[in-house]
């Protein structure tokens, strides 16, 4: 664990109790009571009812740390007080009367793991605030690389505080919780990616930054697309270990289902596996995956001439597919651009223009038929992709005609009404200069 | 036949087809009051052409009304899809719906022109107060045609402009909820919604229109069109209606269609994207342009106004506003003597300017 997650521990007992710091303290719980009446929270739910607490608040430097933020912490929340896990007598504001022979002080290293496990793993008692939350984090803890090096002596293994914090736990579906998804890399940063800090352990400390660029890291730190994985959606959170080479297109194949599916029924399942290849990650890496394009199956600079000669039967394949796709990408271009053109000298394609969007799930398809590493699958997927783009280039080629035909008979329109307008005007000259005489 | 009635000698029985009706339904008499037809020659005579103009429009709006009716089919699972196919699908169906909907905005174009020029040259000076009343109530279902037939296409402008539409509606006191379900079908903009309209606009709409449109011809014709003041004590200049007025009329009504095709070619009428009552309302929500003076003042109108909602303030106001507009020529009591001439006039501009400037900014700001 990292000696700053601990930092503002309780040590001394200095006591400062001039009426007016009390006086604002009973203003601040009176702020609190209200605002919780307000917003229809039972009163304790907000305000710690604990002398430690409001003690500590008057507290300066790392002594107040503790009751800093505790007062939105969820276990306050849930009217837990500073005894529930530190033991004393939270009842009294005398420090010798409150550290009495139940007072436990500051858990340390692993008796960390065993002060949360005392309520976390107990069904019973966790029932009673959040039924839904699973109670077998302590014993996944440790099956873990963290829970295995804590257990042989390694205090610098991440224990629950390190992830979770200490007094301003918040649940994990708030924006501003350690293990909100969007915060969650972060929080494993804190630790990963420092080269001092993971010396011993021999591990790369540059995942936080291969991440942050990936495909994966993009959009979640970006866009902030909470659907997409963090670290602990592939190496698990309580149990995190890295997964191992055969557990690989499992880990993958959670989101990426179709693909793992069909690699696992192509010739490269067992290719890998005999060559001690990491599935997935052999072709798009891992923490640094990048985003796919068809490029990445070129039999001369993809990820086949890895192991394949642009002339064995793995680069033939390579080659067939990638003309396959690149074939469809172009038609579906082809569409797109012809359609536009339609469509913005206002010609009626909506109809084409919906269609191709079943050519470009087409596309999709014909790219995912890839990790099948037959090129007979490949076409059959992009088969209706092309069915489709043939006919949305002929409306488009037929839209563009009649626009021109538009044109031209506007042209002799025009022309036609002209002349009779001339013809018109001069009956009415004719007409007027009868009339005169 | 009997003689001709002003004593003229009795023309001798015409031949042939011609002379086979006339024996029956005495053409002679209607020949004889085309000849002696005229219209005043004044320096205003082209705003005399505007009314033309629209009837001609109308009669194009039916006909290629008619058209389209052979291929639209109502509701919300086919009205966008029946326009799409009949814009690309239908031989000529994206000229015929181009022009349909070109035409409709010429018509309320031509109908606000003849209609302020009516105004600023106070024809509707005893005895022509009725031609007004008509004349104003038949741009009252223009502006009913172009509503409902604004929402026919089910796309997606369309459906949120008639649900802010209807939402007006709605803030009227007492009547203005069971008015605004009475339009809907319903408390939302449904395919019920577009049932009614298209009922409305395909048969109570042009039912009406035709009643009113044939009064407002027949005072005119029976009327003739209005002289200016002065010429009570100095006749000017008038012309024969037929042929010359007829084939100045047809000459601007050549030249109309020929601006029609253009419009309707070079800028054919988008369909945009099919309604969704689900989807977010796109950017850019507006009414045909002849409501966005109204939908503009009523969107910069505080939100309570002397207690009173705004909206409900601003509709009021616009009712009593057309309600006067309508009775004008009940109100300007010194039209027949050339009195008041200035105070009218100022009111024209100002009703003018205002509707300019709204419409503008309606049009920039949306």
């Amino acid at each position: 664990m990292r000696a700053s997650w601990r930092q503002g521990e309780p040590r001394g007992h200095r006591r400062r109790r001039t009426l007016v710091a009390r006086g604002l303290t009973l203003a601040a719980g009176m702020a609190f009571l209200a605002t919780s009446l307000a917003r229809g929270q039972a009163p304790g739910a907000v305000v710690p009812n604990s002398e430690c607490w409001k003690c500590h608040l008057e507290l300066e430097g790392d002594e107040r740390g503790p009751a800093h933020g505790f007062a939105e912490d969820i276990h306050a929340q849930n009217g837990l007080t500073c005894s529930d896990c530190h033991g004393g007598n939270p009842a009294t504001d005398d420090v010798e009367q409150a550290k009495d022979k139940t007072f436990r002080g500051v858990p340390r290293g692993k008796d960390v793991v065993a002060v949360c496990a005392r309520c976390h793993s107990d069904a019973a008692f966790m029932r009673r605030y959040n039924p839904a939350l699973p109670v077998d984090q302590a014993e996944k803890y440790a099956t873990s690389v963290h829970g295995q090096r804590l257990a042989g002596g390694d205090t610098k293994a991440a224990i629950c505080i390190s992830c979770h914090g200490v007094h301003g736990i918040l649940p994990a579906d708030r924006p501003r919780s350690l293990i909100y998804p969007r915060n969650l890399p972060a929080t494993c940063n804190h630790c990963h990616g420092d080269a001092a800090y993971m010396a011993p352990y021999g591990i790369p400390t540059d995942q936080f930054a291969k991440y942050r660029a990936s495909v994966h890291g993009v959009a979640l730190l970006t866009r902030g697309d909470l659907g997409a994985p963090a670290c602990n959606d592939c190496h698990g959170n309580h149990g995190a270990a890295p997964p191992g080479v055969e557990d690989l297109s499992r880990v993958c194949g959670l989101c990426h289902a179709l693909n793992a599916e069909l690699f696992a029924a192509g010739p490269h399942a067992a290719a890998f596996e005999a060559a001690d290849l990491p599935q997935c990650e052999a072709c798009h890496g891992n923490h640094a995956v990048a985003a796919t394009g068809d490029s990445l199956i070129d039999a001369r600079s993809g990820v086949c001439a890895t192991c394949h000669a642009v002339d064995d039967a793995g680069g033939l394949a390579a080659v067939a597919m990638r003309a396959t796709l690149d074939s469809l990408q172009l038609a579906y271009g082809q569409s797109v651009e012809l359609l536009g053109q339609a469509s913005q000298k206002g010609m009626e394609v909506g109809q084409a223009t919906f269609e191709l969007k079943e050519a470009r799930q087409s596309l999709i398809e014909a790219r995912t038929a890839t990790h099948t590493i037959t090129p007979a699958r490949v076409r059959a997927a992009a088969a209706k992709g092309r069915e489709i783009t043939g006919r949305a280039i002929q409306a488009g080629r037929r839209a563009l005609a009649d626009y021109q035909f538009r044109r031209r008979g506007l042209g002799v329109a025009t022309l036609a009404l002209s002349l009779f307008a001339v013809v018109l005007y001069l009956r009415i000259r004719r007409t007027d200069a009868k009339s005169s005489t | 036949m009997a003689g001709h009635p002003e004593g003229r000698p009795t023309p001798a029985p015409s031949r042939g087809l011609h002379g086979w009706l006339d024996a029956r339904y005495q053409l002679e008499g209607l020949r004889g009051f085309l000849a002696e037809k005229s219209v005043p020659v004044t320096r205003h005579f082209f705003l005399y052409y505007f009314g033309g103009v629209a009837l001609f429009l109308f009669i194009i709006q039916v006909l290629t009304g008619i058209l389209l009716l052979l291929y639209y089919r109502a509701g919300s699972d086919a009205s966008f899809e029946s326009v799409r196919f009949i814009v690309s699908q239908v031989k000529f169906g994206w000229l015929v719906r181009s022009i349909h909907s070109w035409s409709a905005n010429l018509m309320a174009l031509s109908a606000f022109l003849h209609m302020f020029s009516v105004y600023f040259t106070r024809a509707y000076r005893p005895p022509r107060e009725l031609s007004w009343v008509t004349g104003f109530l038949l741009l009252v279902l223009v502006m009913g045609f172009g509503f409902s037939g604004y929402l026919l296409p089910w796309n997606e402008l369309a459906f949120f402009a008639t649900k802010v539409g209807t939402d007006i509606v709605g803030v009227l006191p007492f009547i203005g909820h069971p008015l605004l379900v009475l339009l809907r079908g319903g408390d939302e903009v449904t395919g019920a919604t577009l049932s009614r309209f298209f009922g409305i606009h395909v048969a109570v709409l042009p039912g009406l229109f035709t009643v009113v449109l044939a009064l407002h011809l027949l005072m005119i014709q029976r009327q003739g069109m209005a002289e200016p003041v002065e010429w009570e004590r100095t006749p000017g200049r008038r012309m024969p209606f037929f042929p010359h007025f007829m084939l100045r009329d047809l000459l601007l009504w050549v030249v109309v269609l020929n601006i029609l095709a253009v419009l309707a070619v070079l800028f054919p009428w988008g369909l945009g994207q099919k309604a969704d009552a689900f989807a977010s309302a796109p950017a850019g929500i507006r009414p045909e342009w002849y409501f966005l003076f109204m939908f503009q003042t009523l969107k910069l109108l505080p939100a309570r106004i002397a207690g009173i909602e705004g909206e409900l303030l601003g509709v009021l106001g616009f009712g009593a506003a057309g309600l006067a507009w309508l009775l004008v020529p009940f109100f300007d009591r010194g039209a027949d003597s050339g009195r008041g001439r200035s105070a009218m006039r100022l009111i024209g501009v100002a009703v003018v300017v205002y509707m300019i400037v709204f419409t503008v900014l309606g049009w920039v700001l949306a």
